[in-house]
C-alpha cells in the first residue's frame, strides 16, 4: 500500500477512534441509546430463561470462522452471545452444548464457558468437552453432520447458531426443525442469511449480528459503537447518492 | 495482581493489532510476519481441536457409542497415514483417503441441500402466509422457470424476468447487506484495537 492510499486510511481510522471515544462518554455521561428491538436478541433472551426455567440445555454454535482471519469480528460477536447465554446457563448447571468448526474459536468457547462457571463458583463442574471442535473450516458439511447430530440427539431443547455459516445451514436446521425446536440464526454469510430466513423467523442479519454485545451486555462503548455503526451508515448512504448525483450530472 | 493480569494480554492484543494495522500500511514485512505468526498459532489450535473431538468421541465410545469408535478408528488410521507418508513408506496416502472418503461423502451431502431448501421453502409458507412468503415463491419460481429448458418464447420472458431480479433487487440488497457488514466489521474491529473489546480477557 503506497502512502496516498493508507494516509487516509489511517486518519479515517483515527477519527473513527476519536467518535467511539466520544460517544462512550456520551453514553456514559447518561445520554441514553435507543435500540431497536430485534427478534433474534429477544428470541435469545426468552432461550436462555426457558434453558434455565425447565433444566434443559441449548446448542450454541458459534461458527466456523477463525480468530485470525478477516470474518473474526464474526466470531467475536459470537463469542459476546455464548458469553450471555452461558453467564446464567452454568451456574444453574445447564451449560450452553457448544459447536464451532475452527480451533482458535474453540479455545475462545472454552474460556468463555471457563469464566461462566468461575463467576458462578463452581469452577469444579467445568469441562472442556462442553465446548467441541466438529471439523475444519474447509470441511462445511462435515460440519453440518456433526452439528445434526448433536441437535438430534434429544440433549438440547432450542438450536443457536450466531457465526459465520454458509450453505450447510440448511441441514442443521433442517434437523432442529424436525426436532421441534426453537432455532436463533445469525450470520453474516449472505448465503446463510438467505437460509436462516427459512428457517425461522428469529434471525440475526448482517450487521444485526455485530450488535450483541450492546443488546446483550449494554455496555456503554458497545451501545457507542452501535451509535458509531449509524453515523458510518449515514456517510456510506450520503456518498452512494453523491455518487450517483454526480454520475447523473456529469456523465 | 488482577490488574496485572488482566493488562499484560490486553497490552500485547492492542500491540499486536496496532503494530499488524501499521505494518499492512507501511512496513508489509511487519504486517506478514505478525500474520504468518498469527495463522501458526491457529494451526496449533486446529490440533487443540482434533484431540478435543478425539477426546470427547473416546468418551462416547466407552459409553457404547459405535459410531464414535468408528471416529476414533478412522482419526488414529489417518494419523497412522500421515506418520507412514512421513516416513516414505507409502506415497500420498493421506491424499487418497481424502479423496477416496471425505470427498465423496463431502459431495453427496452438498448434493442433498436441494431437498433440505425445497422442504425449507415449503415450511416457510406454512409457518408465514403472508405477503412476504408469497414473493419469496413467486421469485423463487421465476428463477427456477429462468434457468430450466422452455419453449423459446417463455424461456426469453422467464430469462428477462431472473435476469432482472437478480442484477437489480438480490444485487442491491446483497449490496447493502454487504455494506451493513462492512461498517459492523470496522465498528468491531476498533473496539478489539483499542482493548474496548477483550475476547481474550473473560
Amino acid at each position: 500500500m503506497d502512502l496516498f492510499t493508507s494516509a487516509p486510511i489511517l486518519i479515517l481510522i483515527i477519527v473513527c477512534v476519536g467518535l467511539l471515544y466520544w460517544l462512550s462518554y456520551r453514553v456514559r455521561s447518561g445520554r441514553g441509546v435507543n435500540l431497536r428491538p430485534l427478534n433474534g436478541y429477544i428470541a435469545l433472551k426468552a432461550q436462555r430463561a426457558k434453558s434455565v426455567e425447565t433444566g434443559r440445555g441449548v446448542h450454541f454454535s458459534v461458527g466456523r470462522a477463525n480468530l485470525s482471519g478477516s470474518s473474526s469480528p464474526t466470531s467475536i460477536a459470537a463469542l459476546s452471545a455464548l458469553d450471555y447465554i452461558a453467564a446464567d446457563a452454568c451456574a444453574s448447571d445447564v451449560p450452553p452444548l457448544t459447536t464451532t468448526g475452527d480451533g482458535t474459536l474453540l479455545l475462545a468457547a472454552q474460556d468463555s464457558l471457563r469464566a461462566a462457571y468461575n463467576v458462578a463458583g463452581r469452577q469444579h463442574d467445568y469441562s472442556p468437552r462442553i465446548a467441541q471442535y466438529l471439523a475444519a473450516e474447509n470441511q462445511p458439511m462435515t460440519f453440518a453432520a456433526g452439528t445434526s447430530d448433536i441437535v438430534n440427539r434429544g440433549e438440547v431443547g432450542s438450536n443457536l447458531m450466531i457465526g459465520r455459516f454458509g450453505a450447510e445451514l440448511a441441514i442443521v436446521t433442517e434437523s432442529a426443525e424436525r426436532g421441534d425446536m426453537e432455532q436463533v440464526i445469525g450470520s453474516d454469510d449472505p448465503t446463510a442469511m438467505a437460509l436462516a430466513v427459512l428457517a425461522t423467523d428469529k434471525v440475526l442479519l448482517g450487521e444485526e449480528v455485530f450488535a450483541s454485545g450492546a443488546y446483550l451486555h449494554g455496555e456503554p462503548v458497545q451501545l457507542a459503537s452501535i451509535q458509531l455503526q449509524d453515523i458510518l451508515r449515514v456517510l456510506a448512504i450520503a456518498g452512494i447518492l453523491l455518487a450517483t448525483l454526480f454520475y447523473l450530472v456529469v456523465g | 495482581m488482577r490488574n496485572l493480569r488482566r493488562s499484560v494480554p490486553m497490552a500485547l492484543a492492542v500491540g499486536c493489532g496496532l503494530l499488524t494495522l501499521l505494518g499492512l500500511m507501511f512496513i508489509p514485512e511487519l504486517g506478514d510476519a505478525l500474520t504468518t505468526w498469527a495463522s501458526f498459532l491457529a494451526a496449533m489450535a486446529l490440533l487443540v481441536g482434533v484431540v478435543n473431538l478425539l477426546s470427547v468421541h473416546m468418551r462416547r465410545l466407552l459409553k457404547g457409542n459405535a459410531y464414535s469408535g468408528l471416529l476414533v478408528i478412522s482419526i488414529l488410521a489417518i494419523f497412522a497415514l500421515a506418520l507412514t507418508d512421513f516416513f516414505e513408506l507409502t506415497t500420498g496416502g493421506v491424499s487418497t483417503a481424502f479423496g477416496l472418503v471425505q470427498a465423496p461423502l463431502e459431495a453427496a451431502m452438498a448434493s442433498l441441500l436441494v431437498f433440505f431448501l425445497l422442504f425449507a421453502g415449503f415450511r416457510l409458507f406454512r409457518r408465514q402466509r403472508n405477503g412476504w412468503s408469497v414473493l419469496f415463491i413467486v421469485t423463487a419460481t421465476v428463477i427456477l422457470l429462468g434457468s430450466t429448458l422452455l419453449p423459446e418464447a417463455l424461456s426469453g420472458i422467464f430469462g428477462q424476468a431472473s435476469r432482472f431480479l437478480s442484477d437489480v433487487f438480490v444485487g442491491g440488497g446483497m449490496r447493502g447487506l454487504l455494506i451493513g457488514i462492512s461498517i459492523g466489521t470496522i465498528a468491531v474491529a476498533l473496539r478489539v484495537l483499542t482493548g474496548s473489546a477483550r475476547p481474550y480477557d473473560k
